[in-house]
C-alpha cells in the first residue's frame, strides 16, 4: 500500500505528453528586399552590404558606392571553408584628409589576429589583398576583419574622426 | 506620506496575520517553551501556515485587498478569543549590559540602514523583475495563475505568498519589509539558541556576524526570499535541538511543518525533510514520530507538487525536466542554466572564497572579510555542540555548487558563524571580531575595499523610505529597467506581450514581458531572431535523399549513432515525388522523439523557425510525419541550418536511399518573417537592451524588420511591430509607411 501511494505520487509527474501533432497552417514566405544575409566579399556598390559592417563605418545613401570610415571599421564575412582564400580590400585615401594625417598604416586583423600591414600609404587609391592561412579562419561560420589605421582626420567642428573612404573588402580564392 | 502609512499597513497586516495564526497553531501543539522563543517559533509557524492559507485563496481566485486587510482581522480575532496570545512568563537569561551595548553599538546602526532600505522603493535585480512581477502579476488576475512564460513561476513560492498579502496593501516596499523582518529575526533566535545553551557572548557574536555581514543585509531588505529561508532552516535545527533535549510531541508538528515549509521557501533548502526525518529517526528509533514529521512536511510540499504536476507536467519543475519531459521548460535550457550558475564568470572556482568574501561583484555580494576565517569553524568539531552545527552547515551549504551566487552561502551561515564563534576565543577577541566586521561591512568601508558596484547597500536612505524624495527619481536611478517598464505602460494596450532578451523590471508594468531565456516559448521568439540573423541559423544546408517510388504513409528521419556533441535541428522536412513537392494537408501529423510539441515547426514552412531535439543525437531518435494515407514517394529534402553535422541522418526502413547535401542560398526577408512570428503569438512589442546583439540591427533596418520605435529610455529602446501585412516595399515608401502614426 506504501509503495502503491509512493508510485502514484512519482507519477503524478508523468503526464503523457501528446505524440503526434498536427501540421499547422503554412506560411507564406514574404519574400522582399531584404539584405541577402552575409557572403564572402561586400562591395559598398552592393544594396545589402551593410550586412556586413559591425563598426566604424558610417552610414550612406543606398545610392552610394562607398562608405566613410573611423579608424577602425569592422566588418564580418561569412565562410564555408576555410582553405585558399587571400583577403582584399579597397579603399581610396582622401587627399583632404591626408593633408592633415600625412602617411598612413593600415593594419588587417582577422578573427583578433594580424593578417598584414600595409605602411606608408599615400593618399589615392588602394587595393591590398594578403593569402590568409586556413587557421586564421572560421568555417561556416561568421569571420570578423577589423582594419585599424594609425592615423585618422578629426573634424573641428563636430570632432568627427574620418579614416579611409572604403569600397570593398573580403575573401576571394586565390 | 499616505504611501509610507499604506506600506506600513501592508507589512503589518502580513506579519501580524503570520503571528495571529501562528499563536493559535502553538497553542495546539501544548509546547512550553521561554517567552522570547515563543514568539520567533510561533511567527514561523504562521508564516508557514498564512502561506499555505493564501495559496489555496490563490487557487480559488479570492485575492482581492479587501481579503488581505480582513484575514489578519479575523485571525487576529479568532486568537484573542482562543487567548492564544498569552506568553509565557518564563524568559531567556538576559543580556549583560555590555553584550546589550555590543548589539547596539553593532547592530543599531545597521538596523537603521537596514528599515530604511526596506521601506525605500524597491530595486533589486530579481524583487523588481521575478519574484515581485509574478506577485504584481496573481493580484492583477485576483488568482495563483500559470504562467508558463516564466520559470520562475514553476518554483514554489511560499515566500512570494506573503510578499502577495503585503504588496496587495502597500505594494513593493511592503514586501520587502515582510522580507526584512526575517532579517530581524534570524539573529534574535540565533541569540536566543545561544542563551538557552549558556553560550550568551556566543550567540550575540555570531547573531552580529550574520546581520551585518553585507550580502545579508542587501538581500533581507529586498523581496528575496534567503533570508526567511535561512530563518525557517536555523528554525528547524533549534527544534530539532529542543526535541532533542525534551522529546516533547507536540515539536514534532512544528519540526514537520518548518521543514515542509523549507521546500515552499526555496527547493534547495528541501534538504531540511531529510535532515528531520533522519534526526528524529536516529534518536528515537521509533516509525510515529517520522511518520508525524513527514506527514506535517507533506502538507506543505505538496501542494505546491501537485499544482505543478497539473500546470507544468513536472512535480519538480522547473528542474529535473528529463525525468518529467514537458512542453514548458526543456532539458537542454535546464543543462545550460545550471552550468551557468555552476560559475558564473569566474575562470576558476578557487576565486571563489575570495569573490564571496572581499570582492563581492562577480558573485553578486559579499559576506564580509571577516568570514575568510570561517574553515576554523571545522575546530568546533571537537565538541558535539560544534558537530550539530556543522552538520547544520553541511546540509544547508550542500547545493551551493549548484549555484555559486554569495547569496546562496546563506542559509549555511548562522550555523558557520555559531560555530566559530563557539570556538574558545578570549572575549576581547570575539567582541574585536565582530567590531572590525561592523566597520568593514558599513557601506562607506565597503568602498574601501573590494569591487566598488558589487551588490550591496549605499547608505541610510530615510528620505527615500519615508517618500520625502519622490520614489520616480530613485527608481530611475537605481533601477536601469525602470524607464522602459514606465514607457511598457504607457503605450502597451491591454492584453499585448513584449519580448525582450533579457529581465526588465516587470514588477513596475501591467504587460506581459516574455523574457527569451526564461520559458520554451521564449525560446522559439529568441530562435526566431537567431535565426533570422546569424548565417550559420539560416537553413543553408538543403539534404536529399532519394530512392525508388513507393508508397509509404510514414516518413522517419532518425539519426543512427549516438554523439552526446551534436545537437539535431531541422528547419524544414519536405515529401516529394518526381521531383515535386507533395503539400502539406491538414490531415498530416508531426512526432519526434524529444520536444515532440515542436516537430510541427518543421512542417511550417517557415525558415525561421525549427524543430530542434531537446538532448544529443541517440541513436533510433527521429522526426516522423504521417501522412494520413499512403501517398507515393521518391524524395525526402531535410532543410537544415549550417551549424550541426548531417552525416549519420538516415531515413527509417530505407537504408538504400541516396543521400546528396548542398549549400543552398537561404531565403530572404527572415527578418519580417521572424517577426511574422512574433505576431502569431501575440507578441507585438520589442524591448532591445542597447548591449544586446541585434540593438544596432534593429535601429538601422527597421524597415527589413517591419517595426517603429515607440521610444528610448535609458539603455533600452521599445519598438511596435507592424501588423500583419506588412510588406517590405523600396525604402522611400517604407519610410512613409513607417512614419504614419
Amino acid at each position: 500500500m506504501r509503495w502503491g501511494w509512493l508510485l502514484c505520487l512519482l507519477a503524478s509527474g508523468c503526464t503523457p505528453v501528446p505524440q503526434w501533432y498536427p501540421v499547422p497552417y503554412q506560411r507564406v514566405l514574404t519574400v522582399g528586399a531584404d539584405p541577402a544575409g552575409l557572403g564572402e566579399f561586400v562591395s559598398f556598390s552592393q544594396r545589402a552590404a551593410h550586412e556586413h559592417v559591425v563598426s566604424d563605418v558610417l552610414e550612406g545613401s543606398p545610392t552610394d558606392v562607398w562608405r566613410w570610415t573611423n579608424q577602425k571599421p569592422t566588418l564580418r564575412f561569412f565562410l564555408l571553408e576555410p582553405n585558399e582564400w587571400q583577403f582584399q580590400v579597397s579603399f581610396v585615401l582622401a587627399d583632404s584628409t591626408w593633408k592633415t594625417t600625412g602617411p598612413v598604416t593600415l593594419r588587417v586583423f582577422v578573427n583578433d589576429q594580424l593578417l598584414g600591414t600595409a605602411e606608408e600609404l599615400a593618399a589615392g587609391r588602394h587595393e591590398k589583398s594578403w593569402p590568409v592561412p586556413p587557421a586564421m579562419v572560421k568555417a561556416k561560420a561568421e569571420n570578423i576583419v577589423r582594419l585599424e589605421l594609425d592615423k585618422v582626420f578629426v573634424a573641428e567642428g563636430d570632432g568627427a574622426k574620418l579614416g579611409m573612404i572604403l569600397e570593398a573588402a573580403g575573401f576571394k580564392k586565390q | 506620506m499616505s504611501e509610507v502609512i499604506y506600506i506600513l499597513l501592508g507589512w503589518l497586516a502580513t506579519v501580524g496575520g503570520c503571528y495571529a495564526l501562528g499563536r493559535i497553531l502553538w497553542s495546539q501543539l501544548g509546547v512550553r517553551m521561554t517567552r522570547e522563543e515563543e514568539i520567533s517559533f510561533s511567527f514561523l509557524v504562521g508564516a508557514a501556515g498564512y502561506s499555505l492559507l493564501l495559496f489555496g485563496l490563490g487557487l480559488a481566485h479570492l485575492y482581492h485587498r479587501g481579503v488581505f486587510f480582513a484575514l489578519p482581522v479575523v485571525l487576529g480575532l479568532a486568537a484573542w478569543r482562543l487567548g492564544s496570545f498569552s506568553l509565557p512568563a518564563d524568559r531567556l537569561p538576559p543580556l549583560s549590559r555590555s553584550l546589550r551595548w555590543l548589539v547596539l553599538g553593532v547592530g543599531g546602526p545597521f538596523a537603521v540602514l537596514y528599515l530604511s532600505n526596506a521601506m525605500a522603493p524597491e530595486i533589486s535585480p530579481d524583487g523588481s523583475t521575478y519574484h515581485l512581477g509574478l506577485v504584481a502579476r496573481y493580484y492583477r488576475e485576483h488568482a495563483m495563475v500559470p504562467v508558463h512564460t516564466s520559470i520562475y513561476a514553476a518554483l514554489s513560492q511560499g515566500v512570494e505568498m506573503l510578499f502577495l498579502s503585503a504588496y496587495a496593501i502597500g505594494r513593493h516596499s511592503a514586501a520587502g519589509m515582510v522580507h526584512a523582518t526575517f532579517l530581524f529575526l534570524l539573529p534574535w533566535m540565533m541569540l536566543n539558541w545561544g542563551r538557552r545553551k549558556g553560550f550568551a557572548t556566543a550567540g550575540v557574536a555570531a547573531a552580529l556576524l550574520v546581520f551585518v555581514s553585507p550580502v545579508v543585509g542587501v538581500d533581507g531588505i529586498s523581496a528575496y526570499n534567503d533570508l526567511a529561508g535561512a530563518a525557517v532552516v536555523f528554525a528547524v535545527f533549534a527544534l530539532l535541538d529542543r526535541w532533542d533535549e525534551t522529546r516533547e510531541p507536540g515539536l514534532l508538528y512544528a519540526i514537520g511543518a518548518m521543514a515542509g515549509f523549507s521546500y515552499g521557501v526555496k527547493y534547495t533548502l528541501a534538504l531540511a525533510v531529510p535532515l528531520a526525518l533522519g534526526w528524529v529517526f536516529w534518536r528515537e528509533r521509533k516509525w510515529r514520530p517520522v511518520l508525524v514529521v513527514a506527514g506535517c512536511a507533506a502538507a506543505m510540499i505538496l501542494p505546491w507538487m501537485v499544482r505543478n504536476a497539473v500546470w507544468w507536467q513536472n512535480p519538480v519543475a522547473p528542474l529535473f525536466n528529463a525525468w518529467f519531459p514537458n512542453p514548458y521548460v526543456h532539458q537542454w535550457f535546464e543543462k545550460e542554466y545550471k552550468l551557468s550558475m555552476q560559475t558564473y564568470t569566474l575562470a576558476s572556482r578557487w576565486m571563489i572564497p575570495w569573490e564571496v568574501t572581499v570582492q563581492g561583484q562577480t558573485l553578486g555580494g559579499r559576506l564580509g572579510p571577516v568570514f575568510m576565517l570561517a574553515p576554523l569553524a571545522l575546530l568546533s568539531l571537537r565538541n558535539a555542540l560544534g558537530r550539530r552545527l556543522l552538520l547544520g552547515w553541511l546540509v544547508f551549504s550542500a547545493t551551493y555548487f549548484s549555484n555559486v551566487g554569495t547569496r546562496f552561502l546563506i542559509p549555511g551561515l548562522p550555523f558557520a558563524a555559531l560555530a566559530l564563534a563557539l570556538l574558545p576565543w578570549p572575549r576581547w577577541v570575539l567582541v574585536a571580531l565582530v567590531v572590525v566586521h561592523g566597520v568593514l561591512s558599513w557601506p562607506d568601508a565597503m568602498t574601501l575595499y573590494g569591487e566598488r558596484y558589487g551588490w550591496r547597500l549605499d547608505k541610510v536612505v530615510w528620505r527615500e523610505a519615508l517618500r520625502i524624495k519622490p520614489p520616480e527619481e530613485f527608481l530611475r536611478n537605481h533601477l536601469p529597467s525602470y524607464s522602459i517598464t514606465r514607457l511598457i505602460d504607457a503605450e502597451v494596450p491591454a492584453g499585448r506581450r513584449v519580448f525582450a532578451f533579457q529581465q526588465v523590471a516587470e514588477a513596475y508594468c501591467h504587460a506581459e514581458v516574455i523574457v527569451g531565456f526564461q520559458s520554451a516559448q521564449g525560446e522559439v521568439l529568441m530562435d526566431a531572431v537567431h535565426n533570422a540573423l546569424k548565417e550559420e541559423r539560416r537553413p543553408g544546408l538543403k539534404v536529399r535523399y532519394q530512392f525508388a517510388a513507393r508508397p509509404l504513409k510514414q516518413v522517419r528521419a532518425m539519426v543512427s549513432k549516438d554523439w552526446p556533441e551534436a545537437r539535431w535541428s531541422v528547419h524544414e522536412m519536405r515529401v516529394l515525388h518526381g521531383g515535386k513537392e507533395i503539400p502539406r494537408s491538414p490531415h498530416w501529423r508531426a512526432r519526434a522523439d524529444s520536444t515532440g510539441e515542436w516537430a510541427p515547426f518543421a512542417f511550417d514552412n517557415s525558415p525561421v523557425t525549427r524543430w530542434i531535439a531537446d538532448m544529443p543525437w541517440k541513436k533510433g531518435h527521429g522526426l516522423t510525419v504521417d501522412l494520413g494515407v499512403p501517398q507515393q514517394v521518391d524524395e525526402v529534402v531535410l532543410e537544415m541550418s549550417l551549424d550541426q553535422p548531417w552525416e549519420g541522418i538516415v531515413l527509417d526502413g530505407i537504408p538504400e536511399a541516396k543521400i546528396s547535401a548542398s549549400h543552398v542560398p537561404p531565403p530572404t526577408g527572415l527578418r519580417r518573417v521572424a517577426m511574422e512570428e512574433f505576431l502569431s503569438r501575440n507578441v507585438h512589442y520589442i524591448a532591445a537592451a542597447n548591449d544586446e546583439y541585434w540593438y544596432r540591427d534593429l535601429r538601422i533596418r527597421r524597415e527589413y524588420w517591419g517595426i517603429e520605435e515607440v521610444g528610448t529610455r535609458a539603455n533600452h529602446t521599445l519598438y511596435r511591430i507592424l501588423p500583419p501585412g506588412y510588406r517590405i516595399l523600396p525604402p522611400g515608401e517604407n519610410t512613409r509607411i513607417m512614419n504614419k502614426k
